[in-house]
């Protein structure tokens, strides 16, 4: 699909980042000191810190990802709503206020608050540094989805406006700035989703008919949609070179007068709903018959050029608003157990995962004493738990559109702003890309963090003073985002929401073992901690890159060969490597336990 | 337990006197914490169990047409909200 901008659009965006990197200059000026740097004094408000842990978390993968597969798929976008807010549950009550009185400024300082270990600052490290980086990948890619529909601008665009904007908000004044973009960001997103869940309700349902009273979607030939990629980069749209008077969906806009998601059917054979409220609008959807779009790919010898078909699917809306209904967990709908331990896997992982992610972890040394800490993640489980509310509607609103791109879920939400007005479509989009910047840039002071005070400083010794350490992490931010840069462009074409599960696979498989053994059993010694944090975070990784998605997704296989020689039975490993993670640890502490405790 | 009204160094020092098993590294867990963390556990289970072996369950419809997988779904996001903010009501009343 092709995109066009707007004078409006790019005004809007332009004066978003504008004040983004304006307000971190004008911090820029008062954060020499490694406290500044890495911790923001640790004097920011704990309501402040709240809503910056919202901005913080609520980035490209829950506006872009989550809204794009609820618009494509129905009910088990609203599992990750679910899974990522239960998180905050382990954050809060395992993890908040240990964290505070153990650490300083990194995770690494209060896992290794007891035993003074440079083995135990190491394995912090270098697990926050991975699942930083597999953590950036989402948020570049969705950078990309944002920039193509404002601006009109290709991918790897978007990727270059984020990763350099970041690197200099991060450059400049480290956590001061960061926490006052998230903040920001973190209450405008929300504000501006609520007024858009209004105009989904205001809006209702409609019935896609023709003039002549033909549905859309009742007759799957007709209104089939065909894709040709013909040799050196030609598209063909049925059957015609793509442009902007050729697209997908230029044919059912002409015939329909809207494009894809869209209503077959409403309860008591009406056209349309008017205004519904918050439950009767899930309500008229279930008894509602939804057009979905799914694609079916022909490769030659079948066809002469490689050819994506996008068919009309009308679906039951109570069908839709069960678990199961996208490929990704159609596993809970079959008979057999093993094919649901996917599902059990995922649903664990985000569980455990919030707890364990190194950017939130920081955002605890920010705030002044444990108390703070604990205020701050109640204020931020009820802006994040608000808007994850929000998701349904937006995704579902999303879904019946008439404005959805079936070659790109992560387009979904931006989209379905667009369907109401440019200029919201303006505004929401500016808001999510600078969201997008707040998680970057909390991510790429994680990393450095663990690079500049861990690594180099306290492992190495390599340098010890305050503004050493600055230097260090300020170089290391712009290592960091540039790599980010490269990575965005190479994981393109993924939902941003199904590569956020991974990031939080690992982050669970590697962290949460050693954080929750720390604080709960005196018998954990060092050896143990270093060896859960280096098996969860390498079996994870390792199981993650040889599964059959990722044989698929990222390494092009086939789906029918990526299932024929991937190793691991399902994708998502914290099913196995967090028990894993337990089970290392108890095992090792046991064997080196010190004489002294076995009195 | 907490009180609203006193120095966070006090505040330090009350919380690692009151909670239960916790040494000076911040071992443990306050009582109130632990009854909360477990009851979200058994929803979040519960929610889990059900979208994979009870279908038929998620289908029922339960308020206004609106089906189980939904109301339960909603219940739980909402559910974290409520039980953080009684937490916090739970540790200002303990320290009276």
């Amino acid at each position: 699909v092709i995109y066009e901008s707007s004078v409006q659009a790019l005004v809007i965006f332009a004066v978003a980042v504008a004040a983004v990197l304006g307000l971190s200059f004008h911090l820029g000026r008062k954060t020499a000191s490694a406290g500044g740097y890495f911790a923001a004094h640790g004097q920011v408000g704990w309501f402040v810190n709240g809503i910056a842990f919202a901005g913080d978390y609520l980035s490209a993968a829950s506006f872009l990802g989550i809204c794009g597969m609820i618009a494509f798929y129905g009910y088990d976008g609203f599992l990750y709503s679910i899974g990522y807010l239960a998180g905050w549950i382990v954050a809060l009550f395992v993890i908040a206020e240990p964290i505070r009185r153990l650490g300083k400024y990194t995770f690494a300082d209060a896992l290794d608050a007891k035993f003074k270990s440079k083995g135990i600052k190491v394995a912090a490290a270098v697990s926050t540094l991975v699942v930083s980086v597999f953590y950036l990948i989402p948020q570049m890619v969705g950078a990309g989805a944002l920039v193509k529909p404002l601006l009109g601008l290709p991918h790897w665009a978007g990727v270059v406006i984020v990763g350099v904007t970041v690197t200099l908000i991060v450059v400049t004044a480290g956590m001061v700035s960061t926490t006052w973009v998230q903040f920001i960001k973190g209450s405008l997103l929300v504000v501006f989703c609520t007024i858009l869940v209004g105009l989904i309700l205001g809006r209702g349902f409609s019935v896609a008919a023709a003039p002549d009273g033909r549905v859309l979607g009742r007759d799957i030939a007709a209104d089939a949609q065909r894709l040709e990629k013909l040799p050196g980069g030609v598209v063909h749209v049925n059957g015609a070179p793509l442009s902007r008077e050729n697209q997908l969906d230029t044919g059912l806009r002409a015939t329909f007068g809207t494009g894809f998601g869209s209503v077959a059917a409403l309860p008591d054979g009406a056209t349309s709903t008017g205004p519904l409220g918050p439950v009767a609008f899930i309500g008229t959807f279930m008894k509602s018959e939804i057009v979905t779009w799914r694609k079916r790919e022909l490769r030659p010898p079948d066809v002469e050029h490689p050819t994506t078909i996008y068919e009309p699917k009308v679906q039951q809306g109570a069908d839709l608003l069960l678990p199961g209904s996208s490929p990704t967990f159609a596993g809970t709908r079959a008979p057999e157990l093993s094919r649901k331990l996917d599902f059990f896997s995922l649903m664990l992982a985000l569980f455990c995962g919030t707890a364990s992610l190194p950017h939130i972890l920081i955002r605890y040394y920010t705030v002044k004493d444990a108390d703070a800490a604990r205020k701050s993640t109640v204020v931020g489980i009820a802006a994040i738990g608000t808007f994850y509310v929000l998701t349904l509607y937006l995704g579902l609103g999303a879904m019946t559109s008439g404005a959805l791109d079936p070659t790109d879920s992560n387009m979904a939400a931006p989209l379905l702003a667009k369907s109401f007005s440019d200029t919201l479509f303006a505004v929401i989009s500016a808001i999510a890309f600078t969201t997008v910047l707040g998680t970057v840039s909390g991510l790429i002071l994680a990393g450095a963090g663990a690079v500049a005070h861990d690594l180099v400083g306290n492992t190495f010794g390599l340098v010890t003073s305050d503004e050493g350490k600055v230097r260090v992490a300020r170089a290391t931010s712009v290592a960091l985002g540039t790599g980010a840069m490269v990575l965005g462009m190479l994981f393109a074409d993924l939902n941003v929401s199904f590569l956020v599960g991974w990031a939080f696979n690992i982050a669970a498989s590697a962290n949460l073992p050693a954080l929750v053994m720390l604080l709960f059993w005196k018998g954990t010694t060092k050896q143990g901690i270093i060896a859960a944090v280096f098996t969860g975070l390498f079996s994870s990784l390792a199981w993650v890159l040889l599964s059959a998605e990722a044989l698929e997704k990222v390494y092009g296989f086939t789906a029918a060969g990526a299932a024929a020689s991937s190793i691991v039975p399902f994708s998502q490993p914290a099913l196995v490597t967090i028990p894993l993670g337990f089970v290392v640890l108890v095992v090792v502490s046991l064997l080196t336990k010190p004489p002294a405790a076995t009195r | 337990m907490v009180d609203g009204m006193r120095s966070p160094h006090t505040a330090l020092m009350q919380d690692r006197r009151d909670d239960v098993g916790r040494d000076a590294t911040g071992h443990g867990i306050v009582r109130s914490d632990l009854v909360l963390f477990l009851l979200y556990c058994a929803l979040y289970a519960g929610f889990v169990v059900l979208a994979a072996f009870g279908q038929h369950f998620m289908a029922t419809p339960v308020v206004g047409g609106v089906n189980l997988a939904i109301a339960y779904g909603m219940g739980l996001i909402l559910a974290a909200v409520g039980l953080a903010g009684l937490a916090t009501l739970l540790r200002r009343g303990g320290a009276k």
